[in-house]
């Protein structure tokens, strides 16, 4: 018997994970408790009893995880929900009011946003050459169907390179505020 | 190791501070995590994601190293640069304690 799953898409910006935790923490306080992440914001629920838990989130390619991670974590009684494109959902029971982190200090805060700064300007080269491939051909091809699909996929390689470069931006004033502290 | 190569890791930060004081003896890091809770008395709480992240500095600074990997846990123990690290800072850290006292006596 498979389980009831409901899906729900949401989307959350990278410098704001910590909203999304308060949410997915909020959702279980509701009874609707976190199945599993899926790709591009896509989450699976399953519906149960109302529950105080921690949902937080931790940036961590593949690259770099390795056992010794999950192990870590497991032994400080944090469950491995799932993980969305290098985001790692853990979650942990409320203990006698006292709400559990995974990351308690500033540091480490810091050093999380910085691997998720790194796994983006590894993906910029991609978009710039991209893009710089886009406009060649739309400049090579001034008119008929080819050059309109070229110009739409022009034009959304162009949005997603705004929204990358735009997150670098906030990431890079979230770590300073979190410098400040 | 020179007197500046020991002082620009410091000030440690709390929680570096008590890490390294606990890795006086090997420890994986869910050892460290709770030692440090007792130590402190309960005044330092360490995540495992700071706790992971702290590894990675350590070792790449020296000041730590690895040296057992058994279930998926890893044990570190100081080296020599971290014992030296660690006393400096004991140091100042008792000046600075000694320096409280007399004032406290007139607050």
């Amino acid at each position: 018997m498979s389980e009831n799953l409901i899906k729900k898409s949401k989307w959350f910006w990278a410098w704001q994970d910590d909203k999304e935790e308060e949410w997915l923490d909020k959702m279980a306080r509701e009874g609707m408790h976190l199945n599993k992440p899926d790709l591009f914001g896509q989450y699976y629920f399953t519906q149960g009893k109302p529950q105080e838990v921690a949902y937080r989130l931790d940036f961590i390619t593949s690259a770099r995880k390795k056992a010794d991670y999950f192990q870590l974590f497991k032994d400080s009684g944090w469950e491995h929900v799932g993980e969305m494109g290098g985001w790692q959902y853990w979650r942990k029971a409320m203990q006698e009011g006292v709400t559990p982190e995974i990351f308690t200090d500033a540091d480490s805060k810091i050093q999380k946003y910085r691997r998720l700064l790194g796994f983006l300007i590894i993906l910029m080269p991609i978009y710039v050459i991209s893009l710089l491939n886009a406009y060649n051909h739309s400049a090579r091809y001034q008119d008929g169907f080819f050059f309109q699909i070229l110009n739409v996929i022009y034009f959304v390689l162009f949005l997603v390179f705004l929204m990358v470069a735009f997150t670098m931006v906030m990431l890079l004033r979230r770590i300073s505020s979190l410098k400040r502290k | 190791m020179t007197q500046k190569g020991i002082t620009k890791y410091l000030p440690l930060s709390e929680a570096t501070y008590y890490i390294l004081l606990a890795l006086v003896e090997p420890l994986h890091g869910y050892g460290i995590m709770h030692k440090v809770e007792g130590m402190s008395e309960g005044t330092v709480n360490i995540g495992p994601g700071t706790m992971y992240g702290a590894f990675s500095t350590l070792e790449k600074e020296g000041l730590i190293n690895m040296v057992k990997e058994e279930e998926r846990r890893k044990t570190y123990t100081l080296t020599e640069k971290g014992k030296q690290v660690l006393t400096e800072q004991i140091q100042r850290l008792q000046i600075m304690a000694r320096n409280g006292r007399t004032v406290l006596s007139r607050l």
